[in-house]
């Protein structure tokens, strides 16, 4: 179980990003974390991830929590990727051997194992990164929108990945498409927009707010584009760019 | 796919017991990977190479000291007393030197959100310690042997280790004060480091401070590190004049000075989180 106590998080002194959430959270289940775009969907994920503290309250983490799926800012690029890898396995207590293999096993790094981690590309390094999540125990894996690196040829890998660690371990994935939080969750945590979030044990409740949510939201801005339009004549796209001279 | 999934070793341990396992995990893997770094580059061997400071300055020191030949400030080997002056003091500079790094703004956001800062400044203390322990040792070894000083071998060894502990908990708690300062005034980066060395000379590297004369001496007397020096020379001088050594003094002064940089720290955290 996670529980957040009055946990608040503000970027740079604004306006508080989450304010005051105090809920419990399931760390053994598949649990979608639903929300608009800027609803605090990533931010929820670091906080419970501990990448950001939150600025008030506190988070009980009663499980073994990840990092953020693919999280690749604690490589060291002089490095090799085998010392990179080895020292990720020993700070998250698994044993080092086992890992490497594992990596190696379903990444196709052949002799680039052993260079510094800055010789591969950015999609390389992608992959090693999401290849260590899923190769490192933990009681809670915790994805911020994808599952895997989006190249299509390999999708089936990191579902299968994932399917495998989940049968297990607990998985919170932060999405606002309907059709991931189908695919991989079975629970699902909706942030809204200036109320507070709502916990669904049951995902097709949850999926019928936020769409209503999304609904509603789209409405309220499709009203104020007509007011809008009707405030400024020119309602043509562009218009505001040319600059009006006053004679 | 027939993967074995790499699986933890500990899980039925218990919430305090797993606390303190990952703090030794992190601990552990910290030192395997600090050790061969430096500034986040690689550098075999990295610790060592800031061992190789205090011999160049106890070299320069001593061919200067031969030149005018003078005599030994106090006892009878010239390169064991600017060599128990030095090494202190170098204890003290770089561990102050070097801290600023983890807590610096970019190295905090290059880890895994399981290494706490905390967690580096030990490891980073620690290999400094050991480096310099390292390096020291090779030096007074090298005196006893090849130049037949007997003195070279402390006769007092519990207060050599003791009074170097804690000029580098001196050296840490500067270390976390600059860390914080140098964050909010970037200048302090680059001014700490020529104070830094120029506080080498006050320290008492080749000169006996209690022969100083009595007005003066006083002004020195509140520079912490000429205690730590004296501390450590009297381990190896069984009557080394002591009358202006205050071992009360540097140790308040270290309590007082990790005191006010923990307290810095924890109080513009928030801020500094902001500022960059």
């Amino acid at each position: 179980m996670i529980r957040l106590d009055n946990v608040s998080f503000a970027y740079q002194r604004g306006q508080n990003e989450i304010d005051g959430l105090t809920i419990d959270l399931p760390s053994h289940r598949r649990m979608a974390i639903l929300g608009g775009p800027e609803t605090g969907k990533t931010t929820l994920v670091s906080l419970l991830a501990g990448v950001i503290d939150p600025t008030g309250g506190r988070i009980e983490r009663r499980a073994h929590l990840s990092f953020p799926a693919g999280y690749n800012r604690a490589f060291r690029f002089s490095n090799t990727v085998r010392q990179n890898i080895i020292f990720a396995a020993r700070v998250y207590d698994a044993d080092p051997a086992e890992v490497v293999d594992f990596i190696c096993g379903i990444l196709d790094l052949k002799d680039s194992i052993d260079r510094p981690m800055r010789d591969l590309s950015v999609p390389a390094r992608r992959s090693v990164a999401y290849a260590l999540t899923y190769a490192l125990p933990f009681d809670t894996y915790l994805f911020d929108n994808i599952i895997g690196p989006g190249d299509p040829a390999t999708r089936d890998l990191w579902r299968q990945l994932y399917e495998a660690r989940t049968a297990t371990a607990g998985a919170v994935l932060a999405t606002r498409q309907t059709r991931v939080a189908e695919a991989y969750c079975d629970c699902a945590l909706v942030l809204r927009r200036g109320r507070s979030p709502v916990f669904f044990d049951n995902l097709r409740d949850a999926i019928a707010l936020f769409e209503a949510d999304v609904a509603a939201e789209q409405e309220a801005v499709a009203v104020s584009q007509v007011t809008e339009a009707s405030i400024f004549d020119e309602g043509r796209p562009g218009s505001e760019a040319m600059a009006k001279i006053v004679e | 796919m027939t993967q074995t999934y790499p699986s933890g070793r500990i899980y039925a341990a218990g919430p305090r017991r797993l606390a303190l396992r990952n703090q030794y995990n992190v601990l552990s893997a910290l030192l395997f990977r600090e050790a061969g770094m430096r500034h986040g580059q690689k550098f075999a061997l990295g610790y060592l190479a800031s061992g190789i400071e205090p011999l160049v300055i106890v070299a320069t020191i001593g061919l200067l000291f031969s030149a005018l030949s003078q005599d030994p400030p106090y006892g009878s080997s010239l390169l064991l007393f600017i060599g128990t002056g030095v090494f202190p003091i170098y204890l003290f500079i770089h561990t102050s030197l070097r801290l600023r790094q983890p807590l610096n703004a970019v190295a905090q956001r290059q880890r895994f959100p399981i290494e706490r800062p905390f967690d580096h400044i030990l490891v980073h203390a620690l290999l400094h310690l050991v480096s310099s322990a390292l390096v020291a040792i090779v030096f007074f070894a090298g005196l006893y042997m090849f130049l037949g000083v007997n003195a070279a071998i402390p006769g007092d060894p519990i207060a050599a280790v003791l009074s170097l502990l804690v000029v580098l908990m001196l050296g840490i708690a500067t270390g976390i004060l600059n860390s914080v300062i140098a964050r909010i005034v970037p200048a302090w980066d680059l001014l700490w480091p020529g104070i830094a060395r120029a506080s080498l000379h006050f320290s008492g590297p080749y000169f006996v401070a209690a022969y100083l004369t009595p007005d003066t001496r006083w002004y020195f007397a509140l520079n912490p590190v000429i205690h730590g020096v004296n501390w450590f020379r009297h381990a190896f001088y069984p009557f080394y004049p002591n009358e202006l050594t205050d071992h009360a003094y540097i140790i308040t002064f270290t309590a007082v000075l990790l005191f006010l940089g923990l307290l810095l720290e924890a109080g513009t955290r928030r801020y500094l989180e902001e500022k960059d």
